[in-house]
């Protein structure tokens, strides 16, 4: 089966690689965040980048459309594969080990992949909920449903 | 001092986010994804419909269901219906058989919900969808997770009642149901958690339910109904059956789908790889095209645009683009179904082809 080939030797167009080098940051953690997969995350990462970079000239509201290709391509991703997930690593407190920190952790990789991008959105990105469900493509309300739900199943998973 | 869930969470996706240190990589240099791939399911059904078809009303049905599970819109009200009398409604959108219309009829392309009553206790009050409902709800993941969510105000509140479906691709189940507490600012009553009516797959569950302050009465509900699934699952590897064909072109039950929604050509491309499905929706099964006595035929309308002539093999499209200029624009690919024996049109799908550059 034949597949298009890329455009080679063609210039950056203006704008994207200020725009490239503050948002790269952002969109390779959001990715791996949502997929809960560092690998994973790169590819969901640099697929969205390298179509906003194909599009760059007519996409009107770039980080928008960054951001929901990142997640849904990491929710449809992750739809497609095993369910282990990975072990992300944190940044260490001074106090040692966080136990409580590692065990939220675990319980937000085993969330469904909507109910984790929204808490993802929601409580790293800052995004509202009318932000978020223009990311996700679905209503305010059904926003704040999916994190209800997923507060309420990460509190029942954690120890009091 | 009690540190709160959210601010926890919001501790760790922190910690966890500056743990991760991007790769560097830029778009432009070698490494990057291929632009376009081959599609491997049936992901994305907005393709536009061949105008001069036919439609029954399921088809039209079907492709509305499509849009709406795409793009995560909400569905008209269709509830309560003012007639009450015999015969099926006149906007056609209800599956209720004739002379048996349900009062309450809410419907999604994921999940269609029939009752003769629906009450839910709040606040000392009771409450019951009847004005001006808005139904919506996450198309979700085919066989595997939606919702059904009405929305409405009563009594000068708000109130909702949210339903939560599974699958595990043999049976469906309300996983989860809730209703507001009829107080203003509304906030939820304690969930009523599943599994409820567990049900097989292409099954309507009927009988009368209570769930604590929820109650449905004469209720017939199907959550991940046939048609959507035939649309939503990759069919592949099932085995055609040449001699029903042309019964099944006769009932309309086949209809051609494409695998996705547009056709992007970025500048320098050489071909796209490309497939189209020929389902039987009647018994969800994905149709052979070869030696069934089915071809299809693919064309592109503009060939000013796009110089191809496209290589059909099965449901496979290999538009071979490296003959001819490539101009920036769209254009679409005309997709046809035939019966070999006699050239009768089975479906056609118009797919937007979109050019970038040179």
């Amino acid at each position: 089966m034949r597949t298009a080939t890329p455009t080679t030797g063609s210039e950056t167009p203006p704008g994207f690689d200020e725009f490239f080098a503050a948002a790269w940051p952002f969109a390779y953690r959001l990715a791996v965040l949502v997929t809960h997969d560092r690998a994973a995350g790169e590819d969901v990462a640099q697929e969205a980048m390298t179509r906003l970079y194909a599009g760059w000239a007519t996409i009107e509201r770039p980080e928008a459309y960054l951001r929901a290709t990142i997640v849904n391509t990491a929710i449809n991703w992750r739809r497609r594969q095993a369910t282990s997930r990975d072990k992300l690593p944190l940044v260490s407190r001074p106090e040692a080990v966080d136990l409580a920190a590692e065990e939220l952790s675990d319980a937000l990789a085993g969330l469904p992949e909507r109910q984790r991008a929204v808490l993802v959105l929601r409580y790293w990105a800052g995004l509202s909920e009318a932000e978020i469900a223009d990311t996700l493509g679905c209503r305010p309300g059904t926003v704040k449903s999916l994190a209800s739900r997923a507060l309420h199943r990460l509190s029942k998973e954690l120890p009091r | 001092m009690t540190i709160s869930l959210e601010d926890r969470l919001s501790d760790v996706l922190d910690r966890q986010a500056r743990a991760l240190e991007p790769p560097a990589w830029h778009p432009a240099d070698g490494r990057r994804r291929p632009l376009v791939t081959t599609v491997p399911a049936v992901t994305d059904l907005s393709a536009r419909r061949s105008a001069r078809l036919g439609r029954d009303r399921r088809r039209l049905w079907l492709a509305t269901a499509a849009a709406v599970a795409l793009t995560g819109g909400a569905v008209a009200v269709l509830a309560p219906r003012p007639d009450l009398g015999t015969g099926p409604p006149a906007d056609g959108n209800g599956p209720g058989p004739a002379g048996a219309v349900a009062p309450f009829v809410f419907e999604t392309p994921q999940v269609r919900l029939e009752a003769d009553a629906i009450t839910v206790e709040a606040d000392g009050r009771t409450f019951t969808p009847a004005v001006d409902v808005d139904v919506s709800g996450d198309p979700g993941v085919p066989e595997e997770y939606t919702t059904l969510e009405l929305t409405w105000r009563e009594q000068g509140v708000e109130m909702r009642i949210n339903l939560y479906f599974s699958s595990d691709g043999s049976d469906w189940w309300l996983s989860e149901a809730r209703v507001y507490n009829g107080r203003d600012p509304g906030d939820w009553q304690e969930e009523q958690m599943g599994p409820f009516l567990q049900t097989p797959l292409g099954q309507a569950y009927e009988g009368d339910v209570d769930l604590g302050p929820l109650h449905l009465g004469g209720l017939r509900l199907e959550a991940f109904p046939a048609d959507e699934r035939c649309l939503t699952t990759d069919q592949s590897g099932t085995e055609p059956d040449p001699e029903r064909i042309p019964q099944l072109v006769e009932a309309g039950t086949l209809r051609l789908v494409s695998t996705a929604s547009n056709i992007e050509i970025p500048d320098g491309a050489s071909g796209y790889g490309y497939r189209v499905l020929l389902l039987d929706l009647e018994r969800c099964t994905q149709l052979s095209v070869d030696g069934t006595g089915v071809s299809i035929e693919a064309t592109v309308a503009d060939p000013d645009m796009l110089a191809s002539d496209p290589v059909v093999s099965g449901g496979h499209i290999d538009l071979s683009i490296d003959r001819g200029p490539v101009a920036a624009g769209t254009t679409s690919l005309h997709v046809v179904a035939r019966l070999d024996a006699t050239g009768q049109e089975i479906d056609a799908i118009d797919v937007p082809i979109v050019i970038d550059g040179p």
